[in-house]
Protein backbone atom coordinates (compact mmCIF):
# COMPACT_ATOMS: atom_id res chain seq x y z
CA UNK A 1 0.00 0.00 0.00
CA UNK A 2 1.36 3.18 -0.54
CA UNK A 3 -0.77 6.05 0.32
CA UNK A 4 -0.50 10.52 -0.11
CA UNK A 5 -2.68 11.59 2.65
CA UNK A 6 -0.88 13.34 5.85
CA UNK A 7 -3.16 13.08 8.74
CA UNK A 8 -1.19 10.51 10.64
CA UNK A 9 -4.55 9.73 12.77
CA UNK A 10 -6.18 8.61 9.40
CA UNK A 11 -2.41 6.84 8.09
CA UNK A 12 -2.27 4.64 12.00
CA UNK A 13 -5.85 3.09 10.91
CA UNK A 14 -5.32 2.35 7.88
CA UNK A 15 -2.02 1.05 8.19
CA UNK A 16 -3.34 -1.02 10.93
CA UNK A 17 -6.92 -2.12 8.75
CA UNK A 18 -4.69 -3.75 5.69
CA UNK A 19 -1.70 -5.26 8.39
CA UNK A 20 -3.93 -6.74 10.88
CA UNK A 21 -7.40 -5.78 10.30
CA UNK A 22 -10.14 -3.43 11.01
CA UNK A 23 -9.69 -2.56 14.36
CA UNK A 24 -12.83 -1.12 15.31
CA UNK A 25 -14.64 -4.35 13.57
CA UNK A 26 -17.17 -1.97 11.94
CA UNK A 27 -16.15 -2.67 8.25
CA UNK A 28 -15.33 -5.79 6.07
CA UNK A 29 -11.89 -6.10 7.11
CA UNK A 30 -12.59 -6.66 10.81
CA UNK A 31 -10.70 -9.80 11.81
CA UNK A 32 -9.22 -10.25 8.28
CA UNK A 33 -5.68 -9.91 8.62
CA UNK A 34 -4.04 -8.53 4.78
CA UNK A 35 -0.48 -8.37 6.08
CA UNK A 36 -0.07 -5.54 4.04
CA UNK A 37 2.57 -3.40 4.76
CA UNK A 38 1.42 0.83 4.23
CA UNK A 39 3.82 3.63 3.39
CA UNK A 40 3.49 7.24 2.53
CA UNK A 41 4.95 8.64 -0.72
CA UNK A 42 7.55 10.74 1.42
CA UNK A 43 9.17 7.45 2.90
CA UNK A 44 10.02 6.18 -0.65
CA UNK A 45 11.93 9.74 -2.52
CA UNK A 46 15.06 7.88 -2.06
CA UNK A 47 13.54 4.81 -4.78
CA UNK A 48 12.16 7.13 -7.31
CA UNK A 49 14.38 8.87 -10.02
CA UNK A 50 15.69 11.78 -9.03
CA UNK A 51 13.56 14.10 -12.40
CA UNK A 52 10.74 12.32 -12.02
CA UNK A 53 10.43 13.42 -8.16
CA UNK A 54 12.03 16.89 -8.68
CA UNK A 55 8.44 17.02 -11.32
CA UNK A 56 5.74 15.27 -9.32
CA UNK A 57 6.58 15.22 -5.68
CA UNK A 58 8.79 18.65 -5.37
CA UNK A 59 5.93 20.86 -4.70
CA UNK A 60 4.29 18.84 -2.23
CA UNK A 61 7.38 18.19 -0.53
CA UNK A 62 7.61 21.64 0.19
CA UNK A 63 4.10 22.22 1.33
CA UNK A 64 4.03 19.48 4.18
CA UNK A 65 6.06 20.53 7.76
CA UNK A 66 9.00 18.86 8.50
CA UNK A 67 7.39 17.83 11.78
CA UNK A 68 4.36 16.27 9.86
CA UNK A 69 6.68 13.74 7.70
CA UNK A 70 8.51 12.93 10.74
CA UNK A 71 4.95 11.85 12.42
CA UNK A 72 4.00 10.10 9.61
CA UNK A 73 7.61 8.32 9.33
CA UNK A 74 7.40 7.18 12.81
CA UNK A 75 2.95 6.14 12.88
CA UNK A 76 3.62 3.97 9.67
CA UNK A 77 7.25 2.53 10.69
CA UNK A 78 5.58 1.56 14.23
CA UNK A 79 2.51 0.12 11.99
CA UNK A 80 4.98 -1.61 10.01
CA UNK A 81 6.50 -3.48 13.30
CA UNK A 82 10.26 -2.03 12.49
CA UNK B 1 13.70 -1.75 -3.44
CA UNK B 2 10.96 -1.37 -5.59
CA UNK B 3 11.67 -2.79 -9.23
CA UNK B 4 9.10 -5.39 -9.49
CA UNK B 5 6.84 -5.06 -6.59
CA UNK B 6 3.08 -4.48 -7.00
CA UNK B 7 1.07 -1.65 -5.37
CA UNK B 8 -1.91 -0.47 -4.15
CA UNK B 9 -2.22 3.10 -4.36
CA UNK B 10 -5.04 5.75 -2.51
CA UNK B 11 -3.92 9.68 -2.96
CA UNK B 12 -5.67 12.01 -1.54
CA UNK B 13 -7.83 15.02 -3.19
CA UNK B 14 -6.41 17.85 -1.15
CA UNK B 15 -2.98 16.55 -0.72
CA UNK B 16 -1.00 14.06 -3.15
CA UNK B 17 -2.92 12.21 -5.75
CA UNK B 18 -2.96 8.91 -6.92
CA UNK B 19 -2.14 10.21 -10.37
CA UNK B 20 1.03 11.50 -8.87
CA UNK B 21 1.89 8.73 -6.86
CA UNK B 22 1.71 6.15 -9.78
CA UNK B 23 3.83 8.02 -12.01
CA UNK B 24 6.97 7.97 -9.25
CA UNK B 25 6.14 4.26 -8.56
CA UNK B 26 6.23 3.41 -12.07
CA UNK B 27 9.50 5.22 -13.00
CA UNK B 28 10.92 3.53 -9.60
CA UNK B 29 9.85 0.19 -12.18
CA UNK B 30 6.73 -0.88 -9.79
CA UNK B 31 3.54 -1.97 -10.86
CA UNK B 32 0.10 -0.41 -10.25
CA UNK B 33 -2.31 -3.42 -9.01
CA UNK B 34 -4.80 -0.09 -7.86
CA UNK B 35 -5.15 3.06 -7.82
CA UNK B 36 -7.56 6.22 -6.28
CA UNK B 37 -7.88 9.11 -4.98
CA UNK B 38 -10.46 10.40 -2.30
CA UNK B 39 -11.34 12.92 -0.04
CA UNK B 40 -10.43 11.27 3.61
CA UNK B 41 -11.62 13.81 5.23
Amino acid sequence: MVVGFNQPGSLKIMAQTFRHGDPSFAGPLAGVALGLDTYHILELKEEIPAPVWAEQMAIYELEIEETTIATITTTLREARGQ
Amino acid sequence: MLQGKKAIVFGERDDISGTTISTCLRAAGCEILYEATACFV
